[in-house]
């Protein structure tokens, strides 16, 4: 095996395969896409060469503070609570319901395996106001409430969208999580447990501890995904009213396809790459603990 | 649209391998190409009407056009044909027809430049049917497109309110004249507890045009060429009433409750349905209130012009018009069974639309049609005694104006944009080179 990976042919061979689909789907791209951002134009009308005007573009967009901020906040709500909610959800799996688990563990998990847009039409029902009253304003007006028009701010329509996304990936992360929490040795835990160890100091003192990684990880995984969110709103209400709930992703489909300005949508595309590489950076920064050291 | 047959069409337009060389013209290409296998076509999903039409007169009138070259449909939704059309353009693989947006087709526009579009009025006359295409219509076209005929008038549009009459005369209200009356009839029948007027958020343009045609109505039929011209501002006061105008009539619950996400087909029913008094709409409306949908009784549902402004500059018979959205011809696949079913259509939609789905057209009626409803008689009246058309609200608007003039006409009635946010959104669209 030694002389294997120690034979640099070798290592061309098993890498290269993986390497060119690699270099065609992701690098390619991704240098094209970087290449149009200092171009304006539009495949049937052509491309200009536009040096920094897109850049310059970007800072002077009023929506772009809007929709980065808006990008910020549901991607730091959904990931707290896709992590806190899912982490509970695992502890419940491993400690409480034990092997009798799996049946609470697919009913989580079915809402991750029903496609984005049915959801978001699902939601669209669920709260809608006219022209029949959804569930959730039935409820509200069952208990003497008023109606509430779930999509005539972006307040409101934020809550709809947190609602669906958690519904829709909790699940995920919850069965992520639980793995993680497999992992963890039992004799580790029976140990601190003889130790006199039990309840919240377990959990505090042995079994978050040992799942760092995998919540490293699946913090790392739920911001990324949270800061591409795309399908989900645009089914749902498209990012309005107006650009309230508009992401960053949705607005750069926006500029590139529907206005044909595929070099400032390029630019756009630059920005959501540069802020998930510094979120990536800095969870991975602070949650990389040497675990022993605690 | 179920009975209709979707066949890919960008594949069979690939097949077409000599591809004629490009002649650019100011308003669009004259060339004769070649022909495809079949009469490719890629309109919008919501386009129910030119397609389930077109099918039809490839079993009557056309019969001998559709054998030479049957019709291949493909329908996107209009959301997505932007970014289809220009993919397609980029790899020279456009259909034999195809839905546009305005900006691509207007002289100088993108599509235009490369000689994608052909120029209709040129090719009716080379055809010897250009006096199938109806006056109003050219004259429509030529003001909605810039001075050019990029389009087919498969619709000839004009613009107004639909209304209750049943509604109206529970209530003693009759046609308001002027607009302060119209506010009087939405206050008398929101007292009554009815909606006053159907819009729906998600297709915002219906909540737009309330904009567009006060704006006509108080500035006369020049306000939207002067923003378009870079003459006049939309945030300037004059224009800004408007906006402030239709603002305080969502304030005043004048609109569908629930208005953001309100779809247009549940807004159109909450009108056919007789739960609303009034909707402004264009007369493609009638297509749906001639069918099976109208619970109200098709006989119970007029038809007015916008009411005038006191002091206003534009008059009541003003009516907003145009050719349905934009179905554009590809040259360079235009040859001579294409031509052939372009003579066809020129010479027998116009009767066979009318007869079948009580739509009009920018194509003359050559057949008589009997049997007509009222509300299709007093449309057909309307049309033919109109003196003058003015665009609507977002005609001369570019791709991002004429969105965010949508996108965000709910929020400008539910109190969540202000007139000067919304004005302003779109000047500055407008402003952008």
């Amino acid at each position: 095996m030694r002389q294997v990976f120690g034979n640099r042919r070798a290592i061309a061979f098993f890498l290269a395969p993986a390497l060119l689909v690699y270099i065609g789907v992701i690098v390619v791209p991704v240098g094209w896409s970087l290449v149009y951002s200092v171009f304006t134009g539009s495949p049937a009308s052509g491309f200009a060469f536009a040096g920094l005007k897109n850049f310059r573009a970007l800072f002077a967009d009023p929506t772009i503070p809007q929709t980065l901020w808006f990008t910020v906040k549901y991607a730091t709500v959904l990931t707290v609570g896709q992590i806190v909610i899912g982490y509970s959800l695992a502890l419940l799996f491993k400690f409480v319901l034990r092997r009798s688990s799996t049946f609470i563990r697919t009913l989580v998990f079915f809402p991750v395996v029903l496609p984005t847009v049915a959801i978001a039409l699902l939601f669209a029902q669920l709260f809608a106001v006219t022209p029949q009253a959804g569930p959730v304003d039935s409820i509200i007006q069952l208990f003497g409430g008023h109606p509430v028009d779930w999509f005539v701010s972006g307040s409101h329509a934020f809550v709809v969208i947190i609602a669906m996304d958690m519904w829709r990936s909790v699940g995920l992360f919850a069965v992520i999580l639980y793995v993680g929490l497999l992992d963890i040795p039992e004799e580790v835990i029976e140990s601190a447990r003889i130790d006199g160890a039990s309840g919240f100091s377990l959990l505090r003192r042995i079994i978050l501890p040992m799942s760092r990684p995998i919540v490293a990880a699946a913090t790392i995984f739920a911001l990324n995904a949270d800061l591409k969110v795309f399908d989900s709103i645009l089914a749902l209400n498209n990012g309005g009213p107006g650009t309230a709930t508009t992401p960053l992703n949705l607005y750069m489909f926006q500029e590139s396809f529907n206005y044909d300005n595929w070099g400032y949508g390029s630019t756009i595309a630059l920005l959501i790459t540069g802020l998930s590489l510094v979120v990536t950076v800095v969870v991975f920064r602070s949650l990389r603990r040497d675990i022993t050291k605690d | 649209m179920s009975t209709l047959a979707l066949v890919a069409s960008t594949t069979s337009a690939s097949a077409s391998s000599s591809v004629p060389a490009r002649l650019s013209h100011a308003s669009g290409a004259t060339a004769h190409g070649t022909d495809q296998s079949s009469f490719s076509i890629l309109l919008t999903t919501e386009d129910t009407q030119t397609p389930a039409e077109l099918q039809k007169l490839a079993t009557t009138s056309c019969k001998t056009e559709a054998q030479a070259q049957p019709i291949a449909l493909q329908q996107t939704p209009s959301q997505n044909i932007e970014s289809k059309i220009q993919l397609l353009a980029s790899q020279n693989n456009l259909p034999l027809m195809y839905a546009a947006s305005n900006p691509d087709i207007i002289p100088g526009g993108s599509l235009v430049k490369k000689g994608d579009v052909l120029n209709i009025e040129s090719a009716l006359n080379q055809l010897g049917v250009a006096n199938d295409m109806t006056p109003l219509a050219l004259s429509t076209t030529k003001a909605q497109f810039q001075g050019g005929v990029p389009s087919v008038p498969f619709q000839m549009n004009i613009e107004g309110l639909f209304y209750n009459k049943k509604i109206f005369a529970n209530h003693h209200l009759t046609q308001p004249k002027t607009f302060d009356q119209l506010l009087a009839d939405a206050a008398v029948l929101k007292k009554a507890h009815i909606i006053p007027i159907s819009a729906s958020g998600s297709s915002g343009w219906t909540i737009s045009r309330w904009v567009g045609v006060l704006l006509f109505r108080e500035l006369g039929p020049n306000a939207m060429n002067l923003i378009a011209q870079k003459k006049a501002s939309l945030t300037s006061a004059r224009y800004m009433t408007a906006a402030k105008q239709v603002a305080q009539m969502g304030k005043d619950g004048y609109f569908s409750p629930g208005i953001t996400n309100l779809s247009y087909n549940a807004a159109v029913a909450q009108f056919l349905d007789g739960k609303s008094a009034m909707m402004y709409m264009g007369t493609w409306l009638l297509a749906q209130i001639l069918s099976s949908q109208d619970k109200v009784g098709r006989d119970n549902i007029g038809f007015m012009p916008f009411p005038g402004v006191k002091g206003g500059k534009g008059s009541i018979g003003q009516y907003p018009a145009n050719t349905g959205s934009p179905n554009v011809i590809n040259p360079h696949l235009y040859g001579p069974h294409a031509q052939a079913w372009l003579k066809c259509i020129a010479e027998n939609y116009g009767s066979a639309s009318l007869k079948d789905q009580g739509v009009f057209t920018g194509f003359r009626t050559n057949q008589p049609v009997a049997g007509l409803a009222p509300i299709t008689q007093t449309i057909q009246k309307t049309i033919n005694s109109a003196k003058q058309s003015v665009l609507w609200f977002e005609a001369l608007f570019g791709l991002k104006a004429n969105d965010d003039a949508s996108g965000n006409a709910a929020a400008l009635v539910t109190g969540a944009m202000s007139p000067q946010q919304y004005m302003g959104i779109l000047q500055a669209d407008q402003s952008q080179p």
